[in-house]
């Protein structure tokens, strides 16, 4: 046969590059559902469709000749099977090994994507599974283990390892070893439902007419198309421009309306003028939510984690996920996961008290995580709860005090939000907070370089005994944001609304003086000030304060900032452009942006602003 | 006029593989992702199908089923049926043709295999 039966070398890279995004969406199905599975044993749904994701990675890796990812998927699809017919059990020994040639799974795809030949030795994880699968199998079980099983022997067994629970994550405590027959001692405190199984495993998986789920995934592969990133980001780049524009057009209309107003013609300039306007805006958020993906993609990584932290830990920790359809611009979302990694083991590793701590204290053995993610306004509030210990206040004192960051006089006049703050600051994590508590606060000026970064906001709040909680303040996108207009002198400048908490009109009696710093108390909140005008005017006045000032208080991470300014000019939408190279890096300024009555205005970078400010101080 | 072929998997890359095999040799190729799919597809199309490609495995309705509503249709009573199944195993083969299907191909293969196969059917 003649050599154009064979498909064509750039066909086989599209199929493969299809294969891959298949891949990697049935991997994470596996992830999040192999771990729901542990939880619910008996769903045979559940089951089925976790083999079937399997199986079709097999299928496919198998045809385009991706042998070792093959051959792995092909063990797990074996195991799979037995767990779908009651030949095996759920163990949380069968799902650790799982879990890791899932893991396997997702390297041996990253060396297909990148083109790496290079094979990994499989043989350790193939010769566990072979002995997970004959360690099972040797374990005394029913005849017939498909039909008709009496419900107590199967039900005794899946119930011993694992709590069932239908939509929460609660992982039970780890037992007994592998190739232990899991029906052996577990000394699990969980207590069992007991629900019949025999039931629930009727052979009917393949029988025809039976469809056994809705039809929720229909023809995904023809209602989306993959688009290059650069492509998204110069549109977004346009649309900027298409944004600033507008905004420039508007006002000269605005300036004709003035001067020749109620004149016949300005009537359909006014029309096609609005019709703009509304369409930009139209635009604007269509091509917004084009970058944008659901929060649950970072969040899909977290029952697996607890799953796995709760083992290691010894704990029974139970993961409540809400609010996972929010959307992000998808840069932020590449930023978030790695610092909600950091709170959620904190939460998991040093928050939560063991079963045997929490049953002393009057608590369920159980412990709580719960992450919820809301949007409010333009801003992401992604909130990280635990139902633990909690920080010692007291501890965060001593500390704070030992390591000169406050005078013992300060520190008990400071609100407790203030003193929570000390935790994110670098060093305070690597130390023992406290015997009792120890390590907490590990990586946590990690996770808040990481926020500041995404010009974020974060903040704790604890209770001794009944926990901790987490919240970040996320900017909902960060190409076009939305400014607040200030004016020091004879600048105006833009403070990105997303940072600013506050705006104030205070009296000067509300300003005390600290270490020679101005500093400004705003109901139970103490924050220092300082005049916008002395970090980015080229002729700064020093500290002036006048009988009324005017202050907007700005956030970053946990940090907050009061800034003196003149006036408040209004609110309007900027588009950030670089400075160029030879003034790219001014310390206080993200960039420029054109406005709407054509002329040039600083953009104030966040992060800068609180790194000048502190310099100054 | 090119012979129109259906092509069923749950599998995209699948679907893809076979179709650009199919499209090559000048078949015009109809596609969908499961059982319930294939349903729709062939109660909808303008066209004659004169052969049908499935996989075994598919949620919503799987391969046996939709072989099974197939052959108790008046049109496609007696029209090809190829199974390909990533299962080599003889009691699938044999329960696949028993109720209806024409061949059985075990993934992965060769195009040329299937092309062989389908050439059986079509001239």
């Amino acid at each position: 046969m003649s050599n154009d039966m064979e498909l064509q070398q750039d066909e086989m890279k599209e199929i493969i590059e299809d294969f891959l995004v298949e891949a990697d969406e049935l991997i994470s199905s596996l992830d999040n559902n192999l771990v729901k599975l542990e939880v619910s044993p008996d769903d045979l749904d559940l089951l089925n469709e976790i083999f079937r994701a399997a199986h079709t990675i097999k299928g496919t890796s198998s045809f385009l000749g991706f042998e070792q990812v093959t051959t792995l998927t092909h063990r797990m699809e074996d195991i799979l099977n037995k767990l779908r017919k009651s030949e095996m059990v759920v163990t949380p020994e069968v799902m650790d090994i799982l879990l890791e040639s899932l893991d396997l799974l997702k390297v041996l795809l990253d060396n297909v994507r990148q083109g790496n030949q290079e094979e990994l030795d499989l043989t350790d994880i193939m010769a566990r599974l072979d002995a997970t699968i004959e360690g099972q199998e040797s374990v005394p079980k029913e005849e017939s283990p498909v039909a008709e099983n009496k419900d107590s022997d199967s039900s005794v067994s899946l119930s011993e390892v694992s709590q069932t629970n239908d939509t929460l994550v609660t992982v039970g405590q780890p037992d007994n070893v592998v190739d232990e027959s899991p029906v052996t001692e577990t000394g699990n405190p969980v207590a069992s439902e007991g629900k019949s199984t025999a039931d629930k495993f009727p052979q009917n998986s393949d029988l025809p007419g039976k469809p056994s789920r809705p039809q929720m995934l229909k023809k995904s592969s023809e209602q989306t198309i993959r688009v290059d990133v650069d492509r998204l980001d110069s549109l977004m780049n346009m649309m900027g421009e298409l944004v600033l524009g507008r905004n420039s057009l508007q006002q000269s209309i605005n300036r004709l309306n003035r001067d020749h107003e109620g004149e016949y013609e300005l009537e359909s300039v006014n029309q096609a003028a609005t019709a703009v306007n509304f369409i930009t805006t139209e635009l604007q958020m269509a091509v917004m939510k084009m970058r944008m993906q659901p929060v649950g993609k970072v969040f899909n990584r977290f029952p697996r984690l607890v799953r796995d932290l709760s083992r290691e830990t010894h704990k029974q920790i139970e993961l409540k996920i809400t609010g996972e359809t929010t959307e992000l611009d998808r840069s932020v979302i590449e930023e978030i996961g790695d610092p909600l990694v950091h709170i959620i083991r904190n939460s998991c590793d040093h928050g939560l008290e063991t079963p045997e701590e929490r049953t002393k204290a009057g608590k369920t053995p159980v412990g709580t995580v719960c992450l919820d993610a809301c949007q409010e306004g333009s801003h992401i509030v992604i909130k990280v709860t635990d139902d633990g210990r909690g920080f010692g206040i007291e501890a965060i004192k001593e500390k704070a005090i030992e390591r000169g960051l406050a005078t013992r006089e300060s520190i008990e006049k400071m609100p407790d939000r203030e003193i929570y703050r000390f935790v994110f600051g670098a060093g305070f994590s690597t130390a023992k907070v406290v015997t009792d508590v120890s390590g907490r606060g590990v990586g946590m000026d990690v996770v808040r370089s990481n926020i500041e970064k995404l010009n974020g906001i974060i903040e704790l709040d604890s209770e001794v005994g009944k926990g901790s909680s987490v919240t970040i303040k996320l900017p909902l996108t960060l190409a076009i944001i939305q400014g607040l207009l200030v004016q020091c002198d004879d600048e105006v400048f833009i403070l990105p609304l997303s940072s600013v908490l506050e705006t104030v009109k205070t009296e000067h009696s509300e300003v005390f003086y600290v270490n020679k710093r101005p500093i400004l108390r705003l109901r139970d909140d103490i924050i220092p000030i300082i005049n916008l005008v002395d970090i980015l005017s080229a002729n700064p006045r020093g500290f002036i304060m006048t009988e009324k000032p005017y202050i907007v208080v700005v956030g970053l991470a946990e940090k907050k900032l009061g800034l003196i300014v003149d006036r408040f000019l209004g609110q309007e939408e900027a588009v950030i452009k670089s400075l160029g190279s030879y003034l790219g890096s001014t310390e206080g300024v993200a960039g420029a942006t054109i406005l709407g009555d054509g002329r040039i205005r600083l953009i104030v970078d966040i992060v800068g602003l609180f790194n000048v400010a502190r310099k100054i101080s | 006029m090119a012979q129109t072929i259906l092509v069923v998997d749950d599998s995209p890359t699948v679907v893809k593989f076979v179709s650009f095999s199919l499209k090559n040799k000048g078949f015009n190729v109809l596609t969908a992702n499961d059982g319930m799919e294939a349903i729709e597809t062939i109660s909808g199309a303008k066209e004659e199908i004169a052969l049908i490609i499935t996989d075994l495995n598919m949620p919503n309705l799987d391969g046996y089923s939709l072989i099974h509503t197939l052959r108790e249709s008046q049109e496609h009573a007696h029209t090809p049926i190829i199974i390909l199944s990533s299962e080599d195993a003889v009691d699938d083969r044999d329960r696949g043709l028993e109720i209806g299907a024409s061949s059985y191909l075990v993934k992965p293969f060769k195009p040329s295999l299937l092309l062989d196969e389908v050439s059986k059917y079509l001239k």
